[in-house]
């Protein structure tokens, strides 16, 4: 039974995105992610539900949102409520800063396809669409299933830009509708993926073969970051992988940045930060020509 | 291809001195004018004009190959003490210590004119007519009041013109004007009472002409006698290079691209010393200019490298001169501004594509000299190249705040709509900053900023300032009768409908004092059919005389504004009149949560029809109602929506605005969002202003926006823009201008102001120094909105 979902938890909505792939694309984050890469640059992904943000830097201690907050969770000035917070939204309603928000919202198709109707201009004359990413955004297959139909109605085309972390039955009548696919390969060696990212590679690298098979174009994208993937053996075993597996997929190469970082302050999760090195433009460049030497071409959306 | 070391040293000469005042124009303008009294005004002006040719101790600077300047310094600004003395008289003292656009000034200088300058002119300047004439209900918000303003019309020379250099000075030259003045005048008769202004008019620009040849030929004996004493080689051919150049240019049509890139700055040299313009635009240049560029480098006469030496000696020496103004008009135009606006690309008369090599020679200009002059603006139309595209985005990624990108399709059918000829419409430039122009017309392009804000104030606050408390516009219901959104909208419309009023009052009585104290001999010359007709310029005697421009500031705050009524008053009823009213009295202190929803209502910029659909209303109200006032000429005003830095003066005056901003804080420019309103994205930016009928807007349009310069730093960034571009005119849209500079080097820039003296900023139709703007404007620009991709 293929799934159509009316609704869907949405991370954020970007539009003027040049850097997702052709033209000037209007790029949709969607909720929800079985991995949980310690450099993940959006970790209100994780789950799917709503949370609270607080940006300390906004906030004037007004104490509003303590005062209205029903169940006394919030205890006081500059600081996030306690666990049991339950996202009614009092304080954010309450907040005249703005410094409290939620993350991850519930939207419905017809919110997204208007908004995506009157990006359709620019997607015309740059060549752009849609691209969905996340979060793992095929974790919301139902909700896709449901856009992608009235992207198409459009003349919207949509990419999506995915972990390769799920259940590939669930997805697979939905593949071929993308114009095409950016995979996410963060390490060769299962022990090493699954200590970076709490979950083993065999899936993800399975799923990498299947979605070749569907005939889709396909880049693979790998997030640099100097501490994990960085060594020469690592990135020769991905390019004989692709190689072997998805000879015409090209490569593109995702230098670290420490940007996130704001985010896992103003969600209450600066414990589960990790600081990791970003690469020099030099290791960058060393790392695209093994895939170069391999016969792979590199493709750069920026 | 690289600047060579002469135009690097020209440059640093630029960015490194202040501009300072002379006075000889003021003193042998005065002078000549006592030995005239008695004749009529025009040829009082035009002997003016001629003695200054004359007498003035012309000078040739080191390094330069485009030659002349109306002042004794490379950066001089004159005094017009017959349009206005006494604004010169009273802030003089202050001009080194002013905080926008300040002028170096001698005491001894200052003595100088108090004593033999002013007297002559206490009574007969225009200034003084003006105020004389002008009803008191008018006076009361037209005379430095930020409400409505037109100052430069009456303390300042009108400018606004484009000399033709395609029709008339460069195929007759001066010695062409002057026989056609002559012949013209020998069959007129003192008899013909018809004819005894014509006899005036030709005898005026006989005496311009003369002057204007003579001051040329001043400048070859002078390069002359320089190449005799000069001991270095090159400089002495050069010299003799430049003295050959003036003898010829502009007495006669110019023989080769350096003749007539001299012969463009005569001309600017010309109008400059007649009345010290604002506007006084190059227009075409890469059209005109194309048949001596391409018949020289084919002839081998000169190289790609001294043509383009020679373009950026011209905007050297369209950046040097200064427009001397009051400490109010720098409010409306700062940045030593001149507003002189060169067009390149787009289509040629016949409709096919003009772009030619010329055009990114210009663009490279503006790229390697980082000047703020001229005003470079680009026509883009659907069928343009795409490497012109391409180097029109290369430059907006520079972050010089130029070229002001403009559609030319809408372009030409706002000349359509102003009564133009097919042919004409599409051989449009730019004047001032947006203003599509054709060289055939007299217009004042410029002539009322009219404070939208303040309307609505008045229709708040039973017709009085809230700042003030003083009764400005008509008398309105108080705040708490209003039983429906409806009634707000409509007494704001009558407030603005008082204001477009009076703005027409001000705007006639200087018409017609133009007419008859500051005729322009010289520029009559400059524009067809002046001298077919026998009629001055001032008096209507261009090709096309179209109707003057009233430009509306604060269409996007009156649009918040309404909406945030609209939506807690009488939908959601979370606040009334009352409250909100005391809202603004209090300047939101103690209000923090009404404001906090005001701010939260849908601000226009974000292409919300639920606030644009507002925008879009006043804007047609306001087409609609300046159209049905008309000129002394019985032409038609038009409506625009221009920038210029006009937001920033005209939001001092108004209280706070029920769209959450401030009191005293700016207001909004053109067609362009609240500064960090539009916060969705520049994309929904563009669509919320394309909403606006951009066409009928005759007077211009124009959106500022800001960019991350990420958003341009790749080959692949810089394409989308482009074609961003494309699809925001496939709207109808009409200009657009980017700042890419980031924050953060915005931010070194005020601290170290040293280090970025070159560092270009969009300021609204126009581009200048950062450093050179005052703190205020400084911190205008850092707010608009960057947008910043993810």
């Amino acid at each position: 039974m293929v799934k159509h979902s009316n609704t869907g938890i949405v991370i954020q909505m970007q539009d003027y995105s040049i850097h997702d792939g052709d033209g000037v694309r209007t790029t949709i984050f969607l909720a929800g992610c079985h991995l949980r890469c310690q450099w993940c640059a959006n970790p209100e992904s994780w789950t799917l539900k709503k949370k609270l943000v607080l940006y300390k830097h906004k906030c004037t201690g007004c104490m509003k949102c303590t005062f209205v907050c029903p169940e006394k969770r919030i205890p006081c000035k500059m600081e996030r409520p306690n666990d049991n917070c339950n996202s009614c939204g009092e304080c954010v309603n309450a907040c005249t800063q703005k410094a409290l928000d939620f993350a991850c919202l519930e939207k419905d198709v017809d919110e997204l396809v208007k908004k995506i109707e009157r990006d359709a201009l620019f997607f015309r004359y740059t060549g752009g669409g849609v691209t969905f990413s996340g979060g793992e955004p095929l974790l919301q297959h139902g909700f896709i299933r449901a856009l992608l139909d009235r992207f198409e109605g459009l003349g919207v085309n949509s990419w999506v830009e995915t972990c390769g972390y799920f259940d590939f039955e669930t997805v697979q009548d939905l593949l071929p509708k993308f114009s095409h696919i950016f995979l996410d390969i963060k390490h060769m060696d299962s022990r090493k993926h699954k200590a970076f990212t709490g979950c083993g590679n065999e899936l993800i690298l399975q799923n990498a073969k299947k979605i070749y098979a569907t005939g889709v174009s396909m880049t693979i994208r790998i997030p640099i970051i100097a501490e994990v993937n960085l060594d020469e053996n690592n990135l020769v075993k991905t390019a004989v992988f692709m190689k072997e597996n998805l000879p015409s997929a090209n490569i593109e190469l995702l230098p670290y940045h420490e940007l996130g970082k704001a985010k896992y302050i103003s969600l209450g999760m600066e414990d589960k930060f990790v600081k990791f090195t970003t690469p020099t433009e030099k290791q960058i460049n060393h790392a695209y020509q093994i895939f170069q030497n391999h016969g792979i071409e590199k493709v750069e959306y920026r | 291809m690289n600047t060579t070391n002469r135009i690097e040293r020209l440059r640093q000469n630029y960015v490194n001195s202040k501009p300072s005042v002379c006075i000889e124009r003021a003193r042998i303008f005065t002078e000549s004018h006592m030995r005239t009294e008695g004749m009529p005004t025009p040829i009082r002006r035009a002997q003016a004009f001629h003695d200054f040719c004359n007498e003035f101790e012309i000078k040739i600077f080191e390094d330069e190959l485009i030659v002349g300047t109306a002042g004794k310094f490379r950066r001089s600004g004159i005094l017009t003490p017959e349009f206005s003395w006494k604004w010169v008289d009273m802030e003089m003292n202050l001009f080194d210590k002013r905080p926008q656009d300040p002028y170096e000034m001698t005491d001894e200088q200052r003595d100088y004119v108090r004593e033999n300058i002013f007297p002559y002119w206490k009574g007969k300047s225009l200034e003084e007519h003006f105020l004389s004439i002008l009803p008191k209900e008018t006076a009361q918000i037209a005379v430095d009041t930020g409400i409505v303003d037109n100052d430069s019309k009456w303390r300042q020379a009108v400018g606004e013109i484009t000399p033709d250099y395609q029709d008339i000075l460069f195929p007759m030259g001066f010695n062409g004007i002057l026989k056609q003045a002559e012949n013209n005048l020998k069959k007129l008769d003192y008899a013909n009472p018809h004819d005894l202004d014509k006899i005036t008019f030709y005898k005026s620009t006989i005496l311009t002409s003369k002057g204007i040849i003579g001051f040329a030929q001043r400048y070859a004996d002078l390069a002359q006698n320089l190449a005799k004493e000069e001991k270095d080689e090159d400089r002495k051919k050069e010299l003799l290079k430049i003295s050959k150049v003036c003898r010829n240019v502009p007495a006669n049509p110019p023989r080769s691209f350096h003749e007539a890139v001299q012969f463009v700055w005569f001309v600017q040299l010309g109008a400059i010393i007649s009345e010290n313009p604002l506007a006084l635009n190059p227009g075409r240049f890469d059209q005109y200019m194309f048949p001596y560029y391409d018949a020289d480098i084919k002839a081998g006469i000169i190289t790609k490298e001294e043509a383009h030496e020679l373009v950026q000696a011209l905007w050297l020496k369209f950046s040097e001169w200064v427009w001397t103004i009051s400490a109010n008009t720098t409010g409306y135009f700062a940045g030593y501004n001149q507003f002189q606006n060169l067009t390149v690309g787009g289509r040629k008369r016949d409709g096919s594509d003009a772009t030619n090599e010329l055009s990114y020679i210009c663009l490279e200009a503006t790229e390697k000299v980082r000047t703020h002059q001229p005003g470079l603006s680009v026509r883009i139309h659907s069928d343009c190249p795409q490497k012109f595209l391409d180097a029109v985005t290369d430059l907006v990624s520079k972050g010089t705040g130029f070229p002001a990108i403009h559609n030319d399709q809408a372009g030409s059918q706002m000349l359509l709509q102003a009564g133009y000829e097919p042919e004409d419409a599409r051989d449009w430039s730019n004047c001032g900053c947006v203003v599509p122009h054709f060289r055939k017309t007299g217009q004042w392009t410029a002539a009322v900023n009219i404070n939208f804000a303040a309307a609505l104030e008045y229709a708040l606050n039973q017709g009085k300032s809230r700042l003030t408390g003083e009764k400005m516009g008509l008398d309105a219901k108080p705040v708490g009768k209003y039983q429906s959104f409806e009634e707000v909208k409509n007494a704001t419309f009558a407030q603005m409908k008082n204001l477009i009023y009076h703005s027409v009052v001000a705007t006639v009585v200087a018409q017609k004092l133009h007419t008859q104290l500051v005729p322009r001999p010289f520029l009559s010359t400059c524009v067809e059919d002046c001298m077919k007709n026998g009629k001055d310029l001032s008096c209507g005697g261009a090709h096309y005389n179209v109707g003057p421009v009233l430009t509306g500031i604060g269409l996007a705050v009156v649009a918040n504004s309404l909406a945030v009524i609209k939506k807690l008053v009488f939908e959601n009823a979370v606040t009334t009149m009352e409250e909100l009213n005391n809202a603004l009295k209090a300047n939101w202190v103690g209000y923090e949560g009404l404001r906090a929803k005001a701010l939260s209502v849908p601000k226009y910029g974000n292409d919300d029809d639920y606030v644009d659909s507002i925008a879009r209303e006043i804007a047609n109200y306001y087409y609609i109602e300046t159209r049905a006032h008309t000129d002394i000429f019985g032409s038609k005003f038009n409506s625009a929506f221009m920038g210029i830095s006009n937001y920033i003066p005209t939001g001092r005056v108004v209280g706070a605005t029920p769209c959450g901003r401030e009191a005293t804080k700016p207001i909004t420019e053109g067609v362009s969002p609240y500064a960090g309103s539009d916060i969705s994205s520049p994309l929904a930016a563009m669509r919320s202003s394309a909403k606006m009928n951009h066409d009928v807007h005759t007077g211009g349009t124009l959106l500022n926006l800001r960019l991350s310069e990420d958003m341009v730093k790749t080959p692949k960034g810089k394409r989308d823009l482009g074609n961003i571009i494309r699809a925001y005119f496939s709207l109808g849209a009409f200009h657009v201008q980017f700042n890419t500079l980031s924050t953060e080097v915005l931010r070194k820039a005020q601290k170290n102001p040293e280090d970025y003296k070159d560092l270009l900023v969009r300021v609204a139709g126009y581009s200048t120094q950062f450093v050179n703007l005052s703190e205020e404007m400084q911190e205008a620009i850092i707010a608009r909105t960057a947008h910043q991709s993810m």
